[in-house]
């Protein structure tokens, strides 16, 4: 029921074997590994720096997004339709930034901008 | 958690998409620049012995991939309605009206970056070890980023940024100071070594 043996056991035929002869061969093939080894670096690098883009993105858009909701609930029913442009010269005051004002369309919110820092602040 | 944060970008998105970019990109460059230059840091004070090739081709990539969000991070800028730049005031620095030097400091690093960091493909032509006495000045330019994102940055007063900028800054910081620490000891002692050598030739004399 056992399989037969080999009567003369050879050593195990293992692919190296043939470039280990060769030093040409075996530097090609050390040098291929070694570029699909930076290859790959290269691509985990790429990909870990478009993770934490869009990690960053999501943490600041939910910060904008908590200060714009804070802003609209502290100003809500005066100024409606400039809630969002407040809330981000809000965002930009609460966290030490200064407003430019050169702007026109982040005027119309400066009222309510200044509700929103106090709220935001106390 | 992410289909709120999704839900707020989405909302946020309209009005804000440059800014909000812009900030992503900022917070992304810190990061990966702090890397970078942990990777340089070990490389050049040869803590890591082994798997040179492949620090290097990390260190290469971070450095990369670390210029590009830079460069995301001022252009982006650009679309945003709010603020209204020029490509001058994003790119010439002290020229802006916004928080001029902290906008200032971060375009003259950004600029030392480019330029050193890029200047290892022109190595050969600069010389080796010219060009490793001006890649030294990365490091310089990587302080002049942290101080701007720290001074000017809109999350900089965040308890997220501040823990997020100390995981990276600080091991950075501590391999800068060990490797200064270390050449300027290096130094005192090749100032000392020729004096102590050169006594008994005297002596014979």
């Amino acid at each position: 029921m056992t399989a037969p043996r080999d009567p003369s056991p050879r050593r195990p035929h293992h692919p190296a074997d043939a470039e280990r002869l060769d030093p040409r061969a075996l530097a090609d093939s050390r040098r291929a590994a070694m570029r699909r080894r930076i290859q790959r670096i290269r691509r985990t690098v790429a990909g870990s720096a478009l993770a934490i883009f869009a990690a960053a993105f999501l943490a600041v858009s939910s910060s904008v997004g908590t200060a714009s909701s804070s802003s609209s609930s502290a100003a809500a029913g005066t100024v409606p339709s400039s809630s969002s442009e407040s809330s981000r010269s809000s965002s930009a005051e609460a966290t030490g930034g200064e407003s430019s004002g050169s702007s026109g369309s982040g005027e119309s919110g400066e009222s309510s901008s200044a509700t929103a820092v106090t709220t935001s602040q106390s | 958690m992410i289909d709120q944060a999704t839900i707020l970008a989405a909302a946020a998105g309209g009005t804000h998409l440059f800014w909000i970019t812009s900030r992503a990109a900022g917070i992304a460059a810190l990061l990966l620049s702090s890397v970078s230059v942990c990777m340089g840091l070990l490389m050049g004070g040869r803590l890591l012995k082994r798997r040179g090739a492949d620090l290097r081709a990390a260190h290469e990539a971070l450095s990369l991939s670390a210029l590009v969000a830079l460069a995301v991070h001022g252009l982006s800028l650009l679309g945003d309605s709010y603020l209204h730049p020029s490509l001058g005031e994003v790119a010439i620095p002290f020229l802006g009206a916004y928080k001029t030097v902290w906008t200032g400091v971060g375009i003259v690093a950004f600029w030392m970056m480019l330029i050193l960091g890029l200047s290892y493909y022109a190595r050969a032509r600069i010389g080796v070890s010219r060009w490793r006495r001006l890649h030294r000045l990365t490091a310089l330019a990587w302080i002049l980023g942290i101080a701007h994102s720290l001074g000017e940055g809109g999350d900089a007063g965040k308890a997220w940024f501040l823990a997020m900028t100390g995981v990276v800054v600080i091991p950075a910081l501590a391999l800068l100071a060990a490797r200064w620490l270390g050449s300027s000891r290096e130094s005192r002692s090749r100032t000392a070594a020729p004096s102590a050598g050169a006594r008994p030739v005297r002596a014979v004399r």
